[in-house]
C-alpha cells in the first residue's frame, strides 16, 4: 500500500505531494488543487495537513450522557462568542479520547472532502501541527515559509513571517513555560530565531514517524467520507476499457429476462400461428382458434377413434436397448403392447446383459421359456411395455 | 433554476441521513417491484407458451390422424396404387425387394433391414403417404440378414 503525505498551501490552491511505498520516495512540488488525483494511486492511504492557522483547536469534554448533536449544540453555544463566522459554517471534529474539538469553515474544508473522495483512497485531512507534536513539549517547524506551533497540550497554530514575533510574544504571555524547540527542514538563513537554537530535520522522517504512530493516537480527521462515484470506480481500478465491458455485463443481466420474455412471446406466437395453419389445411374456411383442442376434437368425431390411432413408435425403443442381432426372431403386437423375444443359443454374458437392459427398460416379463442348455441360452421371452 | 447541490449542503447531518435513507428506500422499493413484475411475467409468458405448445401439438396429433384416415380411406380400393407407393418408399430407403400382400382389412410388406432405424422410417412413410397403422411386426435374423415383416391396418 503507497502512503502519501499533501501539504496543502495557505491558500487552498497549491499542494506538496510526498509519496512513500516500501523504499521509494517521491516528491512532487507545487501541484493544483485539480492535478493532485492524477498523481495519487487509488487505494493507497493519504494524510493531508491544513496549515493549523485554518483549524481551530479547541478543549471540550463530552459528557458520557450527551449525543452529537447534542454536544455539538452545547460547543457552539459556548464558543459563539469566539466564531468569527456564523455557527452554520463551520465543521467540527472532536476526538473522545484527547478532548480535543477541531473547528473549520465549510468553505476550506468542502471542497477538500468533495476533492479527496474522489481519490478511492483512505483519506485523513490533520491540522499541520499533529505532524511534529509528538517530538517534544513545545515545537515549532518552519515548513514552506509558515512556522507550524505545536504545544505540549495538543494544541497548534501556524504563524507566518511577519506576524512571527508578534505571535511568540503573545504565547509567553499565555504560556509561562513556553520553550519551543526550533525545527527546520533545511539550513536556510531566512529564520526569525537563532541558527543555533535549531535543529534541522527530514521531512521524510517526519512522515514516517507520523505514519508509525497516527493510528494508535486517534487524532481527529477532518475529513468526511462519502460515496462517490468516481471514488468508488477508482477504488475498484475500473479503466474505462473494464467500465464498459462492466456496463455491458450489468446491461445484458438486466436484458436477459426481458429478451426471455420476449423470446417466449414469440415462440408462443409461432406455435398459435402454426395451430392456425393446420386449421386452415384441413379447413380452408377456418377463421379463428377459440379453443383448439374442443375444435380438434370437433373435427376428430367424423372418424371412428379406434380405426385412426396416432401413431405411437415408442415399443420399438427396445429394440434400440437390446443388442439387435442377439435376437433370432420377435413379434411385436403394437394393439396389445406386448414383446416375443427368442433368442438361440447365446452366451450366459450377453443373457446377461439382455436381462439387465430388460429390467432397467419399462417393461415387465409376463413369460419366462428361456432354458440354460451347457452354458447357452435358448427360448423366448414375452414381455408387457408398461404404458408412461 | 433548483441547485440541488446547495439544497443538499444546506441540510444538517440528520436531515441529509434521512434523505438518503428515503431515496435507499425507494430505490429498493422500485427494484422489488420490478423484478416481481419481471419474475410474474416470465411465469405468465412460460405457461403461455407451454400451453401453446401442447395445444399444437395436440392438434397436430389430430389432424395427422385425420389426413391418414382420409389417405386410408382413398387408397383401401386401390391395392396397386398402395404397392406403388410401398415400393417407392422401399427404394427411396434402400430396402431392396419388398413384397406386399394383402388379407381383407390387412397388408404386409416384408423387406430386409440393416439396422433397426430403416423399419421405424418404412413405418413412418408408410403412415403418412397412405395413412396405414401399424398393428404388428415380426422380426427375423437369420445369419445372412434380417427380414421384417409389418403387418399395417387399413381403416374404413
Amino acid at each position: 500500500m503507497k502512503n502519501y503525505f499533501i501539504h496543502i498551501d495557505n491558500d487552498c490552491k497549491q499542494a506538496e505531494i510526498y509519496s512513500y511505498h516500501d523504499l521509494d520516495s517521491n516528491h512532487h512540488a507545487s501541484v493544483g488543487m485539480a492535478e493532485i488525483q492524477s498523481y495519487i494511486d487509488p487505494n493507497s492511504k493519504v494524510i493531508a495537513f491544513l496549515p493549523s492557522n485554518m483549524i481551530r483547536c479547541v478543549f471540550s469534554k463530552k459528557e458520557i450522557s450527551e449525543s452529537e448533536d447534542q454536544f455539538q449544540a452545547r460547543f457552539f453555544s459556548e464558543h459563539e462568542d469566539d466564531l468569527i463566522k456564523d455557527v452554520s459554517k463551520n465543521r467540527l471534529m472532536f476526538s473522545n479520547e484527547k478532548n480535543l474539538a477541531l473547528l473549520v469553515d465549510k468553505t476550506i474544508i468542502d471542497p477538500l472532502n468533495e476533492l479527496f473522495n474522489e481519490f478511492g483512497c483512505d483519506v485523513y485531512i490533520y491540522p499541520e501541527h499533529f505532524l511534529h507534536q509528538r517530538l517534544d513539549e513545545d515545537t515549532c517547524l518552519l515548513i514552506k515559509g509558515r512556522y507550524s506551533f505545536s504545544f505540549s497540550d495538543g494544541l497548534g497554530f501556524c504563524a507566518f513571517r511577519e506576524n512571527f514575533h508578534d505571535y511568540i510574544d503573545l504565547v509567553k504571555k499565555e504560556r509561562e513555560s513556553f520553550q519551543p524547540t526550533f525545527m527546520i527542514l533545511e539550513k536556510t538563513d531566512e529564520v526569525e530565531f537563532k541558527q543555533s537554537d535549531s535543529k534541522i530535520i527530514s521531512i521524510e522522517s517526519l512522515h514516517q514517524d507520523f505514519l508509525s504512530h497516527c493510528e494508535k493516537n486517534d487524532l481527529p480527521s477532518m475529513f468526511r467520507s462519502k460515496i462517490t462515484l468516481k471514488g468508488t470506480l477508482r477504488k475498484m481500478n475500473l479503466d474505462r476499457r473494464d467500465l464498459i465491458l462492466s456496463l455491458a455485463i450489468i446491461s445484458c443481466l438486466l436484458l436477459a429476462p426481458i429478451l426471455n420474455i420476449a423470446l417466449m412471446q414469440n415462440y408462443k406466437k409461432s406455435y398459435e400461428e402454426n395451430t392456425l395453419s393446420i386449421f386452415k389445411e384441413l379447413n380452408p374456411n377456418f377463421r379463428r382458434i377459440v379453443n383448439s383442442k374442443a375444435q380438434m376434437d370437433q373435427l376428430l368425431l367424423a372418424i371412428d377413434s379406434n380405426e385412426a390411432k396416432p401413431l405411437d413408435l415408442n415399443i420399438l425403443g427396445y429394440l434400440r436397448a437390446i443388442p439387435i442381432d442377439e435376437i433370432a426372431s420377435s413379434n411385436i403386437d403394437f394393439r396389445n403392447s406386448k414383446v416375443i423375444l427368442e433368442f438361440d443359443r447365446i452366451s450366459s454374458m450377453k443373457y446377461s446383459i439382455i436381462d439387465t437392459l430388460i429390467e432397467q427398460s419399462n417393461t415387465k416379463v409376463i413369460e419366462n421359456n428361456i432354458e440354460n442348455t451347457d452354458g447357452t441360452f435358448s427360448g423366448s421371452l414375452v414381455l408387457e411395455i408398461e404404458s408412461d | 433554476m433548483i441547485d440541488l447541490g446547495k439544497i443538499w449542503l444546506e441540510r444538517s447531518q440528520r436531515e441529509q441521513n434521512l434523505i438518503m435513507l428515503t431515496m435507499i428506500s425507494i430505490c429498493l422499493m422500485l427494484l422489488i417491484t420490478l423484478s416481481s413484475s419481471i419474475f410474474s411475467k416470465t411465469n405468465q409468458s412460460r405457461n403461455q407458451l407451454k400451453k401453446a405448445k401442447q395445444d399444437f401439438e395436440y392438434v397436430k396429433i389430430g389432424a395427422d390422424r385425420l389426413i391418414g384416415f382420409t389417405l386410408a380411406s382413398n387408397l383401401k380400393g386401390q391395392p396397386n396404387e398402395v404397392r406403388r407407393i410401398i415400393n417407392e418408399i422401399a427404394s427411396e430407403n434402400d430396402l431392396g425387394e419388398i413384397e406386399v400382400s394383402f388379407d381383407s382389412d390387412k397388408m404386409f410388406s416384408t423387406f430386409t433391414v440393416d439396422d433397426i432405424d430403416q423399419i421405424i422410417v418404412f413405418i413412418n412413410q408408410v403412415n403418412r403417404k397412405i395413412g396405414f397403422n401399424i398393428r404388428s411386426l415380426d422380426y427375423e435374423n437369420s445369419n445372412k440378414a434380417a427380414s421384417v415383416t409389418v403387418e399395417f391396418e387399413m381403416v374404413n
